[in-house]
């Protein structure tokens, strides 16, 4: 702005200029900045006389030499004839602080060549000290926001930090700011996280929960999170303020629990072996290891939330889901849950067989299930190389000893041929040898095609029929040596019916009886040789005795008649110590017990209880 | 009485045959070393009614394990025959193996009456011919019945 000239003050009215004067705080500086003039308001601030104030430097203006950048600033602004304002500060006489709205207008009389300066000041002391107090409250409010222990955020209703507090997880202020305030929680968290803070949005309220997640080294953390929305001014929720405080300490009352639980949650996430844990109502996948993610080639955040028949190729999904059901069924009565054997997909859509341990557990009022599965790829394959190898080697025996036969039962054909012809003694008992090689013969091959018949042969159960069961058997040894030197008597009781695989319960008694006919005595005078049978069944089980009175088994050989290739007969009877073998194993495969009891000259007597598959 | 053997094995064949010869001498005998030699056999009976004086068989003694057509394919081509006596045809298999499944497949057949173990054995053949004794013509009941009439005759004659 000009500079106002001299002379127009001086046309002013002095009346007009007194009472400016009298209400205004003035004061004329000379061009050195020594005072010439101070009202008596001047005086009042400065608290002493303008007496002591005229001719001394002013104060408040300083010498240009002055090195605040407010003065220089100031000086150059005046020596250039400019008017200049800002706010002026200084302590009083007395020692009082206080601000100044200062406006200094340089005075130039052009006839002395000399310049004034007129200030007029306006006491802002007031305003000042507010200020001051306002700066100093706002600094101490920061400095507490970042001393607290919450992280307050300030996020869109998608999670999206919009401002925060300090720093959170190694991450500084303004790179935080952007980011999703999801990213720094683990995946597991997020669906439960989002439900909360989509509630607050939604029903407009404060709203308090809590909330856990494992950290970069697997140490359990617990959060008291409280959420409440900003509304705009028509009452829109435009963001939310989200506080976090870390609980941890609090909820984890020691500090071995956390470190065992670190470990826990270490070796879960690391372990090679899959785990899955799916929340009960939908199935949805809620944990996700790395195993898992080896073994299905999903990542942890791309499949949790999603449902767990994602895994399952579409060929097997019904039986998949019902075997699956049938199990957890299983779980909520406390039953033990074998392993389930399921058929997965993989992402990049291979299908492979997996074994899954299922298990379950109740956290608060929501119970879980978590599956522990295992690639059996391999082992697969291997079991099912093993099988097509078992079943050929199965088959090659069973044909080889079936097809032994024929060739055994011609020899013994033509012998019979032979017998009939008139030969020579010599040759008679040559012949009797003969016969006794190809019978022995044709006995091994047949005890080897029956064993491997029960063994490729795999039957349904059915209802056995005891009664026909043992008359089929005592039709088909009719043939046998001393059979009819032998009274049988059969006793079968049979009300509940029992199941079994009736292949088996036949080769099971067809060796018995016919280790009792083989084995019967020779009984002279009044006693005569018998085989009693006897079979008993219940709901449970059923038991089958056979019970002969012949030669018996020395008491040192009983536990080796079960034995294969054993055989403790003196009698040199024909046999090849498979029989009993094979009864013992096909007891066992049934889950039954056999046992024996028999001592030399008192016959023998074998039980055996299979339990009933009904 | 006719019997048809039909077994691929020659030695078996020829010891059935002997053993059935040595009881019984009224017996034509036909072997067979396939089964389909046999049942062609058995077609041109179906064919002609006209040869009544052929070979039809009363008892078909048939071998289970036998190369191109076993045993009870046999059957199922038996079964699909017609034009022929089928019912007074009776078939029995013949055979070492007595697998339990052989045996339940035997007793589901309609064709076949019974298994018998290899290798034949004289009573067995005495127990067939007996059980076929009534259908055969010369035990015809009537016949006995002349006969017995002759016997009464021939006591009031003494």
């Amino acid at each position: 702005m000009e500079a106002i000239k001299y002379s127009l003050l001086s046309s002013l009215n002095d009346e007009v200029l007194e009472a400016v004067f009298e209400n205004s705080i003035v004061s004329i500086t000379d061009s050195l900045g020594r005072i010439e003039y101070v009202n008596s308001k001047f005086c009042k601030i400065l608290d002493c006389n303008a007496n002591k104030l005229v001719g001394e430097t002013h104060e408040l203006l300083k010498s240009p030499l002055h090195s605040d950048r407010v003065y220089k600033n100031l000086w150059r602004t005046i020596k250039m004839g400019n008017k200049w304002n800002g706010v002026l500060a200084d302590f009083s006489k007395t020692g009082n602080p206080f601000w100044l709205d200062t406006t200094i207008i340089p005075l130039i009389n052009e006839d002395q060549k000399s310049v004034k300066y007129l200030a007029i000041y306006k006491d802002v002391t007031k305003y000042h000290e507010k200020n001051i107090k306002l700066l100093q409250d706002d600094l101490t409010n920061k400095k507490f926001l970042k001393k607290m222990p919450l992280n307050v955020f300030t996020i869109s209703r998608y999670g999206k930090i919009l401002n925060a507090n300090k720093r959170f997880c190694d991450t500084k202020v303004n790179d935080l700011i952007d980011t999703y305030l999801y990213d720094y929680f683990s995946p597991e968290i997020f669906e439960y996280f989002k439900q909360n803070i989509d509630k607050a949005c939604v029903d407009k309220l404060t709203h308090e929960f809590e909330l856990y997640d494992f950290d970069t080294v697997g140490e359990k953390k617990f959060f008291s999170v409280v959420v409440s929305p900003n509304f705009d001014e028509i009452g829109v929720v435009i963001s939310a303020t989200i506080a976090l405080y870390k609980i941890t300490k609090l909820k984890s009352s020691s500090n071995k629990l956390i470190d065992t639980e670190a470990k826990f949650r270490a070796i879960y996430q690391s372990i090679n072996v899959g785990i899955i844990v799916v929340a009960d109502d939908k199935g949805n996948i809620t944990e996700w290891n790395k195993g898992a993610e080896a073994a299905f080639g999903y990542e942890k955040e791309e499949i949790i939330g999603r449902s767990l028949t994602v895994l399952m190729s579409d060929k097997y999904r019904k039986g998949n889901i019902t075997q699956l059901k049938k199990a957890v069924n299983r779980i909520k009565n406390k039953q033990n849950v074998d392993v389930v054997e399921m058929c997965c997909l993989s992402s990049d859509g291979k299908q492979f067989p997996v074994e899954f341990a299922l298990s379950s557990g109740v956290i608060g009022d929501s119970s879980f299930y978590c599956a522990m599965m295992l690639d059996i790829t391999k082992r697969k394959l291997l079991e099912n190389k093993l099988k097509v190898k078992t079943k050929d080697l199965e088959l090659f025996l069973y044909r080889s000893a079936h097809d032994l036969k024929a060739p055994f039962s011609s020899a013994e054909g033509l012998l019979g041929l032979l017998k009939e012809e008139k030969v020579s003694e010599e040759k008679e008992l040559l012949m009797e040898m003969l016969d006794t090689v190809v019978k022995d013969g044709k006995e091994l091959s047949e005890s080897l095609s029956q064993a491997s018949n029960i063994l490729i042969n795999k039957t349904d159960i059915k209802k056995i029929n005891f009664t026909k069961a043992i008359d089929d058997v005592l039709v088909l040894l009719k043939g046998a040596e001393k059979f009819s030197n032998i009274s049988f008597k059969v006793n079968v009781i049979d009300a509940y019916g029992f199941h079994s695989y009736k292949e088996k319960i036949k080769y099971i008694l067809q060796n018995l009886i016919k280790n009792a006919i083989k084995y019967s005595a020779n009984m002279e005078g009044l006693e005569s040789s018998y085989v009693n049978i006897t079979v008993r069944t219940n709901q449970k089980e059923a038991v089958i005795i056979v019970e002969d009175n012949g030669v018996g088994i020395h008491k040192k050989k009983l536990h080796k008649i079960f034995e294969l290739y054993y055989r403790a007969n003196r009698f040199n009877e024909p046999g090849h110590g498979l029989g009993l073998y094979v009864v013992k194993n096909i007891v066992n495969e049934l889950k039954g017990e056999i046992n024996v009891e028999s001592s030399v000259g008192n016959g023998a007597c074998f039980e055996i209880v299979l339990p009933n598959s009904i | 009485m006719n019997i048809m053997l039909i077994d691929d094995n020659k030695i078996d064949l020829f010891v059935n045959q002997k053993i059935i010869e040595r009881l019984s001498t009224g017996c034509d005998i036909r072997a067979f070393t396939s089964a389909c030699s046999a049942i062609n056999f058995l077609k041109i009976l179906e064919d002609k009614g006209a040869y009544p004086t052929m070979f039809v068989p009363d008892v078909i003694l048939l071998d289970i394990n036998m190369p191109e057509m076993d045993g009870f394919q046999f059957l199922e081509a038996f079964d699909e025959l017609s034009g022929i006596d089928k019912k007074s045809i009776r078939i029995y298999m013949l055979s070492s193996s007595t697998s339990p499944q052989d045996v339940e497949k035997i007793e589901e057949s309609n064709s076949c009456i019974g298994l018998i173990d290899k290798p034949l054995k004289t009573y067995i053949v005495e127990e067939i011919l007996e059980e076929f004794r009534p259908y055969l013509k010369q035990f015809d009941a009537e016949a006995e019945d002349i006969n017995l009439v002759d016997c009464k005759q021939s006591i009031k004659v003494k």
